[in-house]
């Protein structure tokens, strides 16, 4: 069993040195069906989000009928508890979490990634610091988070997107820092710090580009998560406040009829699990597309397998997925 | 390997001072007043609750007020809660064991059921089992908790009326305690296994691709031995890493469940705590969880070598 | 002539009470097929689902003031006199009450009274509670306005003394859950640890244990001075804070009754076989008004918002009609004077809104509205449904979801809001006290300090705190009522019921809600089985 093999695979980011060798028969030509799986839930929320956003057939904040009524020829999924029509709701809800997941997600990768570059590049004294209050960050509950900022600035979005993104941008910090510390030895860090490259560029130009396929994965599950904890906010009070439709909101205040009417929380559930699951099959797709991983298992037992001569001899890079942490930098802690 | 020890404790301590630090400074930003419960709202007496801050010292300078609490913590005594007529180290005692007993359930159920599933759909790839696992990883992991959870429990009590809601203490009765967590902890280990299958899936493949497991099986190693040995254990690292996170933040994450299901625990604790601004119980629960957090991970982290020796090699 | 006719009059109670008592515990009705409409049975548990349990005080009558915690007190202790369901005074510990002047109320105190460990109940008992409730934590002591002393003036004898004729006093004596009596031994004796799980009085459930955040159990006291009652043993309170679960253990009849505060829930509930006891509509929501700056300082503006709302498409709409028009004197309390067409600005008219926004000269005003943003979830509609109707006459109002904590100091240190703020509030024993908080000089909400639209109420307010005479304070309540409606100096969408109570009337009989929430009838109820 070659451990060297293993250090290479196992944990790290993908090494372009390794990328540029790799034959362009092993790299999948074009995004498999999670990929096409998640983009196309996400296309077809924001397609019917931004539609009922211009054109909506009812103001979602007005009453347009009686309460309570099912699906009908006017109002396809029906109205709510104060007559207003559930789908457009639902719409702009299904907006409101997609940019907030977006939004959030996308905060997390800066704040973290920054963090984690630093912590990683820098090393010593500023590394374990940072690493520390990564970790503090990360033992915080975070309703408490939510909570702290929605007072400090005020409820909704906006203040949404900020908790949430603080939430998770250890979770980046953690991942963006694994790479890092495996690259700074190398020679071509140390050949251009020899030259005089600014330190910024070398991060920047050199280290981040290494560290991207781990960060695209980590953004999409970010997102994923954050559609579940932005309904758990909304649906504990903490979230987007009415009028604006929120999904989880939604949940919390229409369970009462779960027994009378029970469409009433079945399509935000619905709508949440697609948010929710579309975020995860990008991140599932984005990997496999970025560095594939061949998937023959153990298929076919029944009878031996020779190596076929397309198999090479490198192993093709490949990431694991490092959603929270690797045990590298745990280990070099 | 004691350096590496010592290191990790170092390490934990100021992660849980820097915690005190940060939640300490949190419920006194946050605009609440713990004395509000003690008020009338029809009837508020402003010096009557003057006089009872005085009492309970939160007129007293920030510095002075954390380093009472932290002497008193160091010591056992996480004081008096505002809010409810307990010790704060009491309502823990009662509710911590709760959390713990329904995460430690969540998350056996967790692994039980997804690490299979991931060995499955990782020897099967490609292949109906492969997709069905992973099918059912995505909807798992994307469904919130607190739709299902009171779809059953609405729809047990006009059919089956099997008991799912409250909790029987555990050590009145051991059978009956699980089977009042039963339920709750499949809902939660549910999520998780999808989680732990996703992961055993994806190094699995990973493991099993590489040059060695070919060369292993050219040679005519059967597929169960090159699986259990070598392949399973390198799938162990990450799997380790995601439960002990997930199991570390089940403790105070769970208070939708906890309501849901009528369950004394702590994630209800926190958030009555931070309605009422209850600055005891919420600073102490927030460190308590902290500190769970903490042990798991350095556990975590001692159980590395054990499966990985690429980190004793480092170390 | 007054004090003899109210001696008269508490004398003739006394009598039909005793009367009452004494046919009841004669031995029931004639009916004796089932067990469901026959004797009481003596033992049992009784299983009732509630949402929360007491917070800080605990269960003691001297520092509790949460709801929560005032409806498991009332079994444990009583107070000097109560009331029945129309309102009228009716004897409690204390058998009749006599007012020789203004400033003098004495009171004659049953015989034989025990508290649940055996100790007599006298006099002495009486004198301890009310000096207590004086220097306590609790702000109940601003009923005793005046009180110069409390004195017992034989064994079962006590003399009040005020210096100002004060006119909540008999009112406040009358609420079951205000001045609960304490022992001087009993509860003089205990922790005050001791006294916050459990209780110590006369009355006929005592707390006895507390299973932080799963269940309260009262258990019957033996020493009970009823004759036959309590018949149960036992009253397990289990705490279920989701409604939806509660629900299910109530379908599931693993519960005897629970409370609900959504009434399309208890609804469910009824529908599944419960009975649901008449709800008291007792919980306000008033929505308070700073008028010190913006565009409700106009009197014109205020009447506008007030016109432009429809309060019973509201009530039928946000709240599915589980709620009432009403004053800010909440339209269950049995002393409240109800909303009539002759209420100012209660009838809806948009056009006369906007005429008074013109002349004003504020045709299109922006207020915001607080209102508490992670609880009480199923009133939310209300206010968007206010955001609606007031958009028609062309106000906009901008909801203001806030949590619970961040409101609080608004009435623990009287900060300031904004425009409008929602606090929704329940049963006061005395209806002054529902002006107090907006009109008096320490009240939390008030505002109008120097606001010449508000001396009229408070003059008004002034004098009803001051009148002991039954109808003249009616009348004085009445008048403050539609004098605070014509300045709108509160603004009340509706009032809804505390909660709804849900029984199994098979399971749990000879039991029914009252329009106090204080389950005064578990004293006299029994289950099957």
């Amino acid at each position: 069993m070659s451990l060297k093999n293993n250090v290479a695979v196992v944990g790290t980011g993908s090494a372009p040195s390794v990328a540029v060798a790799v034959p362009k028969r092993a790299r999948r030509a074009k995004p498999g069906p999670a990929f096409w799986g998640g983009a196309v839930i996400l296309g077809t929320i924001i397609i019917v989000a931004t539609w009922m956003s211009f054109w909506p057939p009812y103001d979602p904040l007005t009453t347009v009928a009686a309460n309570i009524e099912g699906m009908s020829a006017e109002h396809l999924l029906g109205t709510d508890n104060v007559g207003r029509d559930s789908l457009v709701r639902l719409a702009l809800a299904g907006r409101t979490s997609l940019l907030i997941s977006g939004a959030a997600a996308l905060l997390a990768a800066v704040v973290g990634a920054a963090l984690g570059l630093v912590a990683g590049y820098v090393g010593g004294m500023v590394d374990a610091v940072i690493m520390r209050i990564v970790d503090a960050l990360l033992a915080l509950p975070a309703i408490l988070v939510a909570l702290v900022v929605g007072v400090i600035i005020g409820n909704g979005a906006v203040p949404l997107i900020i908790s949430l993104g603080l939430i998770f941008a250890p979770t980046f910090a953690r991942v963006m820092r694994a790479p890092v510390i495996a690259l700074r030895e190398r020679d071509f860090v140390l050949a251009a710090q020899l030259s005089g490259v600014r330190t910024w560029r070398i991060v920047v130009q050199h280290l981040l580009p290494n560290a991207l396929t781990p960060l695209f994965v980590q953004f999409a599950s970010v997102a994923s998560a954050v559609v579940l904890l932005e309904a758990a906010l909304s649906y504990l009070g903490q979230g987007v406040q009415a009028p604006e439709p929120s999904a989880g909101r939604m949940i919390s205040e229409l369970t009462r009829f779960m027994q009378t009417q029970p469409l009433l929380i079945i399509a935000p559930a619905l709508l949440i699990v697609l948010l929710s699951a579309g975020w995860n099959l990008l991140a599932d797709g984005t990997q496999d597309y970025l560095s594939p991983r061949r998937e023959t298992g153990l298929a076919g037992k029944r009878r031996r397998r020779t190596i076929s001569p397309t198999a090479s001899s490198r192993t093709t890079p490949t990431t694991t997925t490092t959603v929270t942490s690797t045990p590298q930098e745990d280990s070099q802690s | 390997m004691t350096r590496y020890i010592i290191g990790r404790i170092f390490s934990s301590v100021l992660v849980l001072v820097l915690l005190s630090v940060i939640v300490f400074a949190m419920v006194r930003l946050i605009p609440g007043d713990p004395v509000a419960a003690f008020a009338d709202p029809a009837n508020p007496d402003p010096v009557a609750l003057a006089k009872l801050r005085t009492e309970l010292g939160l007129d007293e300078p920030w510095i002075t007020q954390y380093f009472v609490w932290i002497f008193g913590v160091l010591q056992g005594d996480f004081g008096r809660a505002i809010t409810q007529p307990l010790d704060v180290s009491e309502l823990i005692a009662d509710r911590l064991p709760v959390s713990i007993q329904l995460s430690v359930m969540a998350t056996v159920f967790g692994v039980i059921i997804g690490i299979p599933a991931g060995v499955l759909a990782a020897t099967r790839a490609r292949r109906l089992a492969d997709h069905t696992v992973r099918g059912a990883s995505f909807v798992f992991l994307a469904t919130p908790p607190f739709v299902l959870g009171t779809v059953l429990i609405l729809v047990n009590s006009v059919t089956l009326r099997l008991p799912l809601i409250g909790y029987v203490r555990l050590e009145e009765d051991f059978l009956g305690s699980i089977r009042s967590m039963l339920l709750p902890s499949l809902l939660l280990g549910l999520v998780l296994a999808a989680l732990v299958a996703r992961y055993t899936r994806g190094t699995l493949l990973d493991t099993l691709n590489q040059d060695f497991v070919r060369t292993a099986r050219a040679k005519g190693a059967s597929s169960t031995r090159l699986v259990g040995r070598h392949a399973l254990r390198n799938a162990l690292i990450p799997v380790t890493t995601v439960v002990g996170i997930e199991l570390a933040s089940l403790v105070g994450g769970t208070v939708v469940t906890e309501a849901v299901f009528a369950l004394p625990g702590m994630g209800s604790v926190l958030i009555n705590g931070i309605r009422s601004s209850d600055y005891p119980i919420i600073q102490a629960s927030v460190l308590v969880i902290g500190l769970i957090y903490v042990i798991i991970n350095f556990a975590v982290d001692l159980i590395y070598p054990l499966i990985d020796p690429r980190v004793r090699v480092h170390s | 002539m007054k004090h003899a006719h109210r001696i008269l009059k508490t004398t003739a109670i006394a009598a039909a009470v005793a009367l009452a008592l004494a046919a009841c515990s004669a031995g029931g009705s004639t009916d004796t097929d089932s067990a469901a409409s026959g004797d009481p049975i003596s033992g049992g548990t009784a299983i009732w689902a509630i949402g929360a349990q007491p917070t800080a005080g605990g269960v003691d009558p001297m520092i509790a003031t949460a709801l929560a915690a005032q409806t498991i007190m009332d079994q444990g202790y009583e107070t000097l006199l109560t009331k029945d369901d129309a309102g009228e005074i009716t004897p409690g510990l204390a058998l009749s009450y006599e007012q020789p002047d203004e400033l003098t109320y004495v009171f004659t105190l049953r015989e034989g009274v025990q508290f649940a460990d055996g100790s007599e109940f006298s006099a002495e008992d009486v004198v301890y509670s009310f000096t207590t409730y004086q220097q306590a934590t609790t702000s109940k002591k601003a009923y005793l306005n005046g009180l110069t002393s409390v004195e017992a003036t034989g064994d079962y004898e006590v003399t009040f003394k005020f210096s100002a004729p004060n006119g909540p006093f008999l009112n406040a004596v009358s609420h079951r859950e205000t001045f609960m009596i304490v022992g001087s031994e009993w509860y003089g004796a205990a922790t005050p640890d001791e006294r916050l799980r459990s209780t110590f009085g006369t009355g006929p459930f005592q707390v006895t244990a507390w299973e932080d955040g799963v269940s309260l159990t009262l258990t019957k006291n033996d020493f009970y001075w009823g004759e036959e009652t309590p018949y149960l043993d036992e009253i397990e309170l289990q705490i279920i804070s989701d409604e939806s679960t509660r629900l299910a253990a109530v379908q599931q009849g693993t519960v005897d009754a629970a409370y609900f505060s959504d009434g399309t829930i208890a609804q469910q509930a009824e529908q599944s076989g419960f009975t649901i006891g008449d709800p008291a509509y007792t919980q306000g929501l008033p929505i308070f008004i700073n008028p010190e700056s913006g565009a409700l300082s106009d009197v014109r503006v205020r009447q506008a918002v007030s016109l432009a709302l429809d309060r019973q498409a509201l009530v039928d709409t946000a709240m599915f009609g589980y709620g009432e028009v009403s004053y800010v004197t909440p339209s269950g309390d049995p002393v409240s004077p109800q909303v009539d067409d002759n209420t100012p600005y209660y009838t809806r008219d948009v056009d006369a809104a906007k005429e008074l926004l013109e002349e004003a000269g504020q045709p299109n005003p922006e207020i915001t509205l607080s209102y508490f943003g992670d609880a009480l979830a199923s009133q939310h509609p209300i206010y968007e449904l206010m955001q609606q109707q007031l958009l028609e006459a062309g106000i906009t109002l901008t909801l203001k979801a806030t949590p619970t904590a961040e409101l609080a100091p608004i009435f623990t240190a009287g900060e300031t809001f904004t425009d409008l703020v929602s606090l929704p509030w329940s049963y006061r024993a005395d209806p002054t006290f529902y002006f107090d908080p907006f009109l008096s000089e320490a009240g939390a909400m008030n505002h109008w300090d120097g606001n010449p639209d508000a001396d009229a109420a408070k003059a008004l307010l002034a004098e009803a705190k001051s009148t002991t005479d039954v109808d003249a304070k009616s009348e004085l309540i009445s008048e403050l009522a539609d004098e605070v409606a014509e300045q709108v100096l509160v603004l009340v969408p509706m009032t809804v019921p505390v909660n709804f109570e849900v029984w199994d009337s098979e399971g749990l009989l000879g039991y029914d809600s009252d329009p106090y929430s204080s389950r005064y009838r578990l004293a006299e109820s029994w289950v099957t089985e």
